[in-house]
């Protein structure tokens, strides 16, 4: 996004030396103060459950608003009727509501853990894999040296560096030079750690002159948005130690650099289609197991043949029969 | 039951860069097919279903098996009524009406916290890029006055977010305009206010972050609220109410049937 200027503004900050900071007096009424401590209360739990990913924020809000309340729903059906808890209804409502959510987010987790030890590179998102192919691509195409296709080491070290062009090209840098092979590095040490790598990431961005980032975690835009530095981090090594690695220990024949190069290029699509493939079909696995697990479901949490709505239609009945029912609650 | 796009959470939605094409031809009839294919079929982070892919699963299913393994009539059209609107209103229903919740209160509230002001649809920016846009890291080669300009680009309203460090800079800015880039011409003559704010904003916990950080979460209270005013309790008792109502209406229908009869023979 273009940052305009305004000169006015420059004119302003570069003028007068600033010695003084006058301090902040914050008078707050005590009103305001148990609102902010309230607000503040709010966003620290709604901080914690952001943190705990997707499936551990649908965990929390599902159960707190769809599964606790319909499990006390089920409980009290027909209590003011019958003066007790509905305990059938209670534990019918336990059983479908959560066993099932949760189910369809572990079953798809579980088979792709699985795929993962057989082809890490499964695992990668589509757009971080689209990306580090291409910058393979642009490798292969760059080498002058076929020995380079041999050492998985200097091959993902050209990688990782081609993806830092990819990103950081049109950045305007002091020390661009330094921080590239900083990148490189943090990607291609295995003892490297993650918050280092992110910490490169939003110095890169932060340094940029060119613009001004809207997001310092961003390494790379994608099709579907943005790819952030923690998942590149995560899902390099996967590329380096799968894809890398076989590509590194195939023999491409003697021929000439072209025909090392073609052959090359053939085995990466082989190799990523196959890799493609199989997150494809571990979706389809997943679809089709959850859909098994879930229509054997009922028959763990629905034990009576009286279901708890026909229990209570023969009781909405005889209040009827019994000459009252004239209400319709 | 919350069903949130996955994809949106950890990213931004911006134009796209160098991308490689996924497909030739991409613009053709089959091309789109192959895309959408791929696309309704690819794992999200951690393996989770795609968003449609969950619906697919969710109607065939889940409320398929709900269906099949009813004991009678008052049960199937329970699980109707109970489940059908549910798998509507969770994955589609409650985050479109988040969207629309944040897009209200980035207009009225003037704090900067959807992904892009101009379309609602693309969601909330993310705890990463609120941290960014609210705390000023002295590296940003654009200084303060990228900042600043970052967060008018992004919607914000710079004399509402600056007044919210504190009621003393509140009060000083209570005469500055209300149009960014003339409020940035203001506060460029004020050196000492200038410098003030700008140092408060390079602390991580100052308050117009805290209140940006609050104001992102307000939507999703908002769907949790309807969540669990409509899905959680509303439908439930709306179906327990059903259920008695039409089988009193079936009961007195055929008592009052058979009076008739009685009074008949």
């Amino acid at each position: 996004m273009k940052v305009t200027s305004s000169k006015s503004y420059d004119v302003g900050c570069r003028k007068n030396n600033l010695t003084q900071q006058p301090n902040l007096n914050v008078r707050a009424e005590r009103g305001d103060v148990a609102f902010g401590s309230a607000k503040q209360g709010v966003t620290k739990v709604l901080d914690f459950v952001d943190k705990k990913g997707f499936f551990g924020e649908f965990l929390i809000v599902d159960t707190l608003s769809l599964i606790v309340p319909r499990i006390v729903i089920g409980l009290n059906r027909d209590k003011e009727k019958t003066g007790h808890l509905n305990y059938q209804a209670g534990l019918e409502e336990a059983g479908r509501e959560v066993i099932s959510g949760p189910s369809m987010f572990l079953i798809p987790m579980g088979i792709i853990e699985l795929v993962k030890h057989l082809s890490p590179a499964a695992k990668i998102q589509r757009d971080i894999l689209s990306e580090l192919s291409a910058s393979m691509d642009d490798v292969l195409k760059n080498t002058k040296d076929v020995s380079v296709l041999k050492d998985k080491d200097k091959l993902s070290r050209n990688i990782s560096g081609t993806l830092f062009d990819r990103a950081f090209g049109d950045y305007e840098l002091k020390n661009k030079k330094a921080l590239k092979n900083k990148f490189v590095d943090l990607l291609n040490d295995p003892s490297a750690k993650i918050a280092d790598f992110e910490k490169l990431v939003v110095e890169i961005n932060n340094k940029n002159k060119s613009k001004t980032t809207l997001d310092s975690h961003m390494v790379i835009k994608s099709k579907n948005g943005s790819i952030s530095a923690n998942p590149l981090f995560k899902d390099f090594k996967h590329y380096s130690n799968d894809v890398v690695d076989k590509f590194a220990k195939h023999d491409f024949g003697k021929g000439t650099l072209e025909s090392s190069k073609e052959a090359a290029k053939g085995f990466l699509e082989h190799i990523q289609k196959v890799r493609r493939t199989t997150r494809i079909g571990a979706s389809v696995a997943s679809y089709l197991a959850v859909g098994a697990f879930l229509l054997e479901l009922p028959k763990l949490y629905l034990r009576s043949k009286i279901s708890p709505a026909m229990a209570s239609a023969k009781r909405a009945r005889q209040e009827v029969s019994d000459g009252g029912g004239y209400e319709n609650i | 039951m919350k069903i949130s796009n996955s994809v949106s959470n950890a990213t931004a939605s911006f134009k796209p860069k160098n991308s490689s094409p996924s497909f030739a031809g991409a613009g053709s009839a089959i091309g789109k097919g192959k895309e959408f294919a791929i696309e309704f079929f690819e794992p999200q982070r951690a393996g989770n279903m795609s968003r449609n892919m969950f619906l697919l699963t969710a109607f065939t299913f889940l409320l398929g098996s709900r269906l099949i393994a009813s004991r009678d009539n008052n049960e199937r059209r329970e699980t109707l009524t109970r489940d059908l609107p549910t798998f509507i209103l969770a994955p589609k229903g409650v985050p479109f009406f988040e969207k629309i919740v944040a897009n209200q209160l980035q207009k009225r509230n003037g704090f900067a916290i959807l992904q892009n002001p101009n379309k609602y649809k693309e969601g909330l920016a993310d705890g990463g890029q609120l941290a960014d846009w609210y705390t000023f890291n002295p590296q940003l080669e654009s200084g303060f006055k990228g900042f600043s300009e970052r967060l008018s680009n992004q919607g914000g309203n710079l004399k509402k977010i600056y007044s919210a460090l504190g009621d003393d800079v509140k009060n000083k800015l209570k005469n500055f305009s209300d149009d960014n880039k003339t409020f940035m011409q203001e506060l460029s003559k004020d050196k000492e206010l200038h410098k003030t704010i700008e140092n408060e904003f390079k602390n991580t916990g100052n308050k117009a972050y805290e209140q940006a950080k609050y104001l992102r979460h307000v939507p999703k209270i908002a769907g949790f609220m309807v969540t669990l005013g409509l899905i959680g309790i509303f439908i439930p008792q709306f179906n327990i109410h059903l259920t008695r109502s039409i089988n009193k209406d079936d009961a007195r229908a055929q008592r009052a049937s058979k009076a008739k009869i009685d009074k008949n023979a």
